[in-house]
């Protein structure tokens, strides 16, 4: 009985071992969405307001010191636990940050308001649409009503409309 | 020969169930009062069947209609099948699966989701698809709503997505392996008596300017399904946008042109209950829990006495308050509801 026990034990550990060498072939990815996306952001695009030089995944804390206290600040709401991301409104940006749970709260989409900020390269809402391109060179992708742009980690997408740009928001690619 | 066999099937039995076992250990039980609403689509189960609305969406509709006082002013009975983010395909065949348990009269579904057109966020995905029992309709909702590097078999067999929360397993995972928690939710309306007012700043104010106001063909596709399968079913398919109108989840005078011309087309009724909120008499200093994101209890039993009247005098959905087998169910819901609200203002 015990020779029949031990022949089982030794199919199952057998059994285990392979088991746990196959799961384990892929990185257990997280499935909450709360640390999920706290990786640096490589890009050389930037929006310059006030002064202050913002770029994607740049520490809020430190941007907020410089540009002052918002006018507005909101939480988007906290739907099935994605973690506490704020929209925070400057006259002429809304700056979203997410305050990941394990780390520092950094700056994830700006969205322009009016003509009081500029991209890096010094393009602003108003622009011409040729100022975007003598800028940033040929868009990687277009449509009727937007260009967009992708340098690394960031996308530059520019509204146009009637040959200028009505809209500019910086976000993360993909 | 015949010792062998056994030894094997013994082995195998010893196997399947620690197989079983883990499984049910590393699976999420959304115990985590961040992560609640990951349980509301399993809850259905347990009260599957009987109900004359179902109201299919994401967390506007568990946050807006609060069945139990659908039930408590106008008799109707409902559910609510919500879920954070549920998309458009999610809605579809989660309704496709109810209708094996369900004759509704009339199926509600919450218009914003249908802003998505693409799969979006695997930890999404999984709070609504975790909590389906396995059927075609959820294989198929899995294959509609996997991002890149998902794949079908990590949700037939769960070990192999979640096997790294061995690390991280809590007494709750060991508690609940086979045991379900309490409810969290009230027929599907999940309750939250916090008051957080909007900023006086963001009242009224306008999303941001899109590129492309077009809502996307996929979703409308899906759009189109739900309408064929109600009709199909005999209910009927009623469009609603809950009342809140936060910047962040902004519903956009273009967009609900669009789904007024949808519903012309179709011959639905659209109701977009942002145009009501001084009728519903929502308060935006008194009726939301996160600034004007999403509404509190408050705010939803407002919604819903506004919304039931409609159901009821627009639509003819039954008062069965005088049936006693289902009035007697509804009054154990009822008297359920009042005590959650009852303990939650309490530790407010």
């Amino acid at each position: 009985m015990k020779k029949y026990i031990f022949r089982i034990l030794a199919i199952v550990l057998c059994f285990i071992m392979a088991a746990s060498a196959v799961a384990c072939t892929e990185e257990g990815s997280e499935t909450t969405a709360d640390n999920g996306g706290n990786k640096p952001v490589s890009s050389s695009y930037s929006v310059k307001y006030n002064g202050t030089d913002i770029k994607l995944g740049s520490n809020w804390n430190s941007i907020e010191s410089k540009l002052g206290t918002p006018v507005g600040s909101l939480p988007t709401g906290n739907c099935g636990g994605k973690g506490e991301t704020y929209r925070y409104d400057y006259s002429a940006l809304a700056i979203t940050v997410v305050h990941y749970t394990d780390g520092d709260p950094l700056v994830d989409i700006i969205t322009f308001k009016n003509d009081a900020a500029t991209t890096d390269k010094g393009i602003y809402i108003g622009s011409s649409k040729n100022d975007v391109i003598n800028a940033y060179g040929q868009p990687t992708e277009e449509n009727e009503s937007s260009i967009k742009y992708v340098n690394g980690d960031a996308v530059f997408t520019f509204g146009i409309a009637d040959g200028k740009v009505n809209g500019i928001t910086l976000k993360k690619n993909g | 020969m015949k010792k062998r066999i056994i030894i094997a099937v013994c082995a195998l039995l010893v196997i399947a169930l620690l197989f079983v076992f883990f499984t049910a250990l590393v699976m999420p039980k959304y115990t985590d009062s961040k992560q609640i609403e990951g349980r509301l689509i399993g809850e259905y189960y347990e009260e599957a069947g009987g109900h004359d609305v179902l109201f299919v969406g994401d967390c506007e509709v568990y946050e807006s209609f609060v069945p139990a006082i659908l039930w408590e002013k106008y008799g109707i009975s409902s559910y609510v099948r919500g879920s954070p983010q549920q998309l458009v395909w999610q809605s579809y065949y989660l309704l496709e699966e109810m209708f094996k348990y369900e004759n509704p009269k009339a199926v509600v579904f919450n218009v914003l989701a249908l802003k998505y057109g693409e799969p979006r966020d695997e930890a999404m995905n999984r709070m609504t698809l975790d909590g389906m029992k396995w059927s075609s309709s959820k294989r198929k909702a899995i294959r509609a709503s996997m991002t890149e590097g998902e794949k079908l078999a990590d949700y037939m067999i769960p070990i192999l997505r979640y096997h790294s929360r061995i690390t991280e397993l809590t007494w709750d995972d060991f508690k609940y392996v086979f045991k379900k928690p309490d409810r969290v939710s009230d027929s599907g309306y999940l309750m939250n008596v916090g008051v957080k007012p909007t900023p006086e700043y963001y009242i009224g104010m306008a999303g941001d300017p899109l590129y492309d106001y077009t809502l996307p063909a996929r979703a409308m596709e899906y759009l189109d399904m739900m309408k064929n399968l109600c009709r199909e079913k005999g209910c009927e398919l009623v469009l609603v946008k809950a009342p809140t109108n936060s910047v962040m989840y902004y519903w956009y005078d273009e967009w609900d042109e669009q789904i007024c011309d949808y519903a012309e087309k179709n011959g639905l009724a659209y109701y977009n209950l942002i145009d009501e909120c001084d009728n519903i008499g929502i308060d935006w200093n008194t009726d939301t829990y996160d600034m004007g994101a999403h509404l509190n209890v408050y705010g939803a039993e407002k919604t819903s006495a506004y919304f039931g009247k409609i159901l009821s005098v627009n639509h003819g959905i039954a008062d069965r308050r005088g049936e006693s087998d289902i009035a007697a169910k509804w009054q154990e819901r009822l008297n359920a509801y009042y005590a959650r609200k009852k303990e939650m203002e309490s530790k407010q």
